[in-house]
């Protein structure tokens, strides 16, 4: 590549073409933040946050790179030579930087697919969190715990991602299991007259009670209610106690498996020693207080 | 916090250290002016879903408040789906007026030269319900309604207000009515006397795989036509509008 005279010959520089070098750095620079910015929150506010985020960085990078042009072509320089090394320094890179752009590239399908946009509540793999934002490289989420998890897009392209406020309502399953001795139908009542007192229950869809199976203890069924995607959190915690208050009202037992330990034959009965509380206190045969070999709870 | 005072929509006076006790059909509502504050606690002792406990809320009024409290009467600030009781038929070609009794919010304003609107109180708490399909919707309200044909004087309650609709069945199709949609933000308020009353809906079904035409008729219907106006509709509408009216959603078990 052929340098421009002024850096071999001190006395051509040009205070002129300085300046100009100058102004494009300094205030080129700091103008296209400005206006990618501007423009960003502008159709933020028009549209999405999703669609001003990637206005915005189309623009900064867009005039990022114009105004690097413009100053190499200030300075004197050819472009021709320049990119033609850089397209000999872009092979290079590209084997060397394989994964940056795999992430660039998945960033580009994530940007049109869109999955999910700023501002919603994902699943990816075992990490939940709200979307900050949905770069060149990676998906920014703040965890529900408020931590900061960094995706690289290229992970995101290839898991199963749950968007779980997509839809404006969610249901809630509700596992309910009820003993044999129950009236099911006074069950069915109880629990459609929860959901319909329920606050936070959406009369429809209307809830479903579905039969699930005769299990080991109990007769098990499916409840399922729905509420909007803001309150399905506090919903979900409230129907349950809510339910189990009801059928505390009611009498309805909710069965749980009953362990009896039993040693059989085979082995000695625990050992069980009968103290007196004090002479005359505890007539013969009567029950005292009672020990045992192990320590008392 | 019961009272017998009968309930009077308006104008009430609260002195100083003074108490108003009202109770409007479910709601209870107590209401104090006590070291320079206004204090509101409402109450439904019959509904099941009714707050644990009644809590005072507190507003300091502006220095020029007149003492005066204004109660007007105000639609959900949401649009009702309405279940008749009984399902009907209307047959291809029918029409028929029903008369849907709206549960009605109290708004409290403290009056003076900084008007300002304190409480907004549902008389009864309304269920929630979506209307739409489970991935686009808008958030309703929910009412059963007994949807009469013929409205008597004791059905007129003070905390109700009768919405009549006049239903027409302009499609090839019988239809089945089983939820209406009533869009309350397009209503207006009218009182004759002691009864409330809004605009005349009209809606005519054109079918299934369309949208029903949706026509308020902006002046208090026609068993009142003297009634004078309590409240615009919160928002202004053009003539008509199309909505999906009867439609119903129904929860979705697909693959199970």
């Amino acid at each position: 590549m052929e340098l421009p005279g002024w850096l071999t010959d001190p006395t051509l520089l040009d205070p002129g073409m300085l300046i100009r070098v100058v102004l494009w750095l300094f205030v080129g620079i700091p103008l296209v933040l400005g206006v990618s910015r501007l423009i960003r929150r502008w159709v933020s506010d028009a549209s999405h946050p999703q669609r001003g985020l990637i206005v915005g960085k189309l623009i900064w990078y867009v005039g990022l790179a114009a105004i690097f042009v413009t100053v190499l072509q200030e300075l004197g320089f050819s472009l021709t030579p320049l990119l033609g090394a850089a397209g000999i320094l872009g092979v290079a890179i590209g084997f060397a930087s394989q994964t940056s752009v795999s992430n660039v590239i998945s960033g580009f399908f994530l940007m049109g697919e869109q999955p999910f946009v700023v501002g919603d509540s994902i699943q990816i793999g075992t990490t939940r969190g709200v979307v900050l934002s949905i770069d060149m490289m990676s998906v920014k989420l703040r965890t529900f715990d408020n931590r900061f998890v960094r995706i690289p897009n290229e992970n995101i392209i290839k898991s199963e991602v749950v968007n779980l406020t997509r839809f404006p309502i969610r249901r809630v399953d509700v596992q309910v299991g009820v003993a044999y001795k129950e009236d099911l139908g006074r069950v069915r009542d109880v629990l459609f007259r929860v959901a319909r007192e329920h606050p936070l229950c959406l009369m429809e869809p209307e809830p479903v009670l579905i039969f699930e199976g005769y299990g080991e203890s109990s007769l098990n069924y499916l409840f399922a209610v729905w509420a909007t995607k803001e309150n399905w959190l506090e919903f979900k915690t409230s129907v349950h106690e809510t339910i189990k208050a009801a059928f505390d009202a009611e009498g309805i037992e909710i069965p749980f498996p009953h362990r009896t330990l039993y040693a059989g034959s085979a082995t000695d009965p625990f050992p069980v020693r009968i103290v007196d509380d004090g002479p005359g206190t505890t007539p013969p045969g009567s029950a005292g207080r009672l020990e045992d070999d192990a320590p008392a709870d | 916090m019961k009272d017998d005072t009968p309930f009077d929509w308006g104008i009430h006076s609260l002195p100083e250290e003074g108490r108003l006790a009202l109770a409007l059909g479910p709601l209870e509502l107590e209401i104090r002016r006590t070291a320079g504050e206004i204090r509101i606690a409402h109450h439904r002792p019959g509904d099941p879903r009714r707050e644990r406990d009644s809590k005072w809320i507190r507003w300091v009024p502006a220095a020029d408040w007149s003492g005066e409290l204004a109660l007007t009467p105000a639609f959900p600030n949401r649009p009702v789906v309405v279940r008749p009781d009984n399902e009907f038929w209307l047959t291809q070609g029918s029409q028929a007026r029903i008369y849907v009794r709206m549960p009605l919010e109290v708004e409290i304003e403290a009056l003076g030269p900084h008007r300002a609107t304190l409480l907004r109180i549902p008389t009864r708490v309304l269920s929630d319900t979506w209307w739409g399909s489970t991935e686009e919707g808008i958030l309703h309200y929910f009412l059963d309604t007994n949807a009469r044909r013929i409205m008597t004087d004791a059905e007129f309650l003070e905390h109700l207000a009768v919405c009549p609709l006049q239903l027409d069945n302009t499609s090839a199709d019988d239809l089945l009515v089983t939820r209406i949609a009533i869009h309350t933000e397009y209503l207006s308020l009218y009182r004759d006397g002691t009864r409330l009353w809004s605009d005349e809906t009209r809606v005519r079904y054109r079918g299934h795989d369309e949208e029903s035409a949706v026509t308020v008729s902006g002046t208090a219907p026609s068993e009142a036509r003297d009634a004078e106006l309590v409240r615009p509709p919160r928002e202004k509408m053009s003539r008509s509008f199309s909505a999906r009216t009867f439609a119903r959603l129904r929860s979705s078990f697909l693959g199970w």
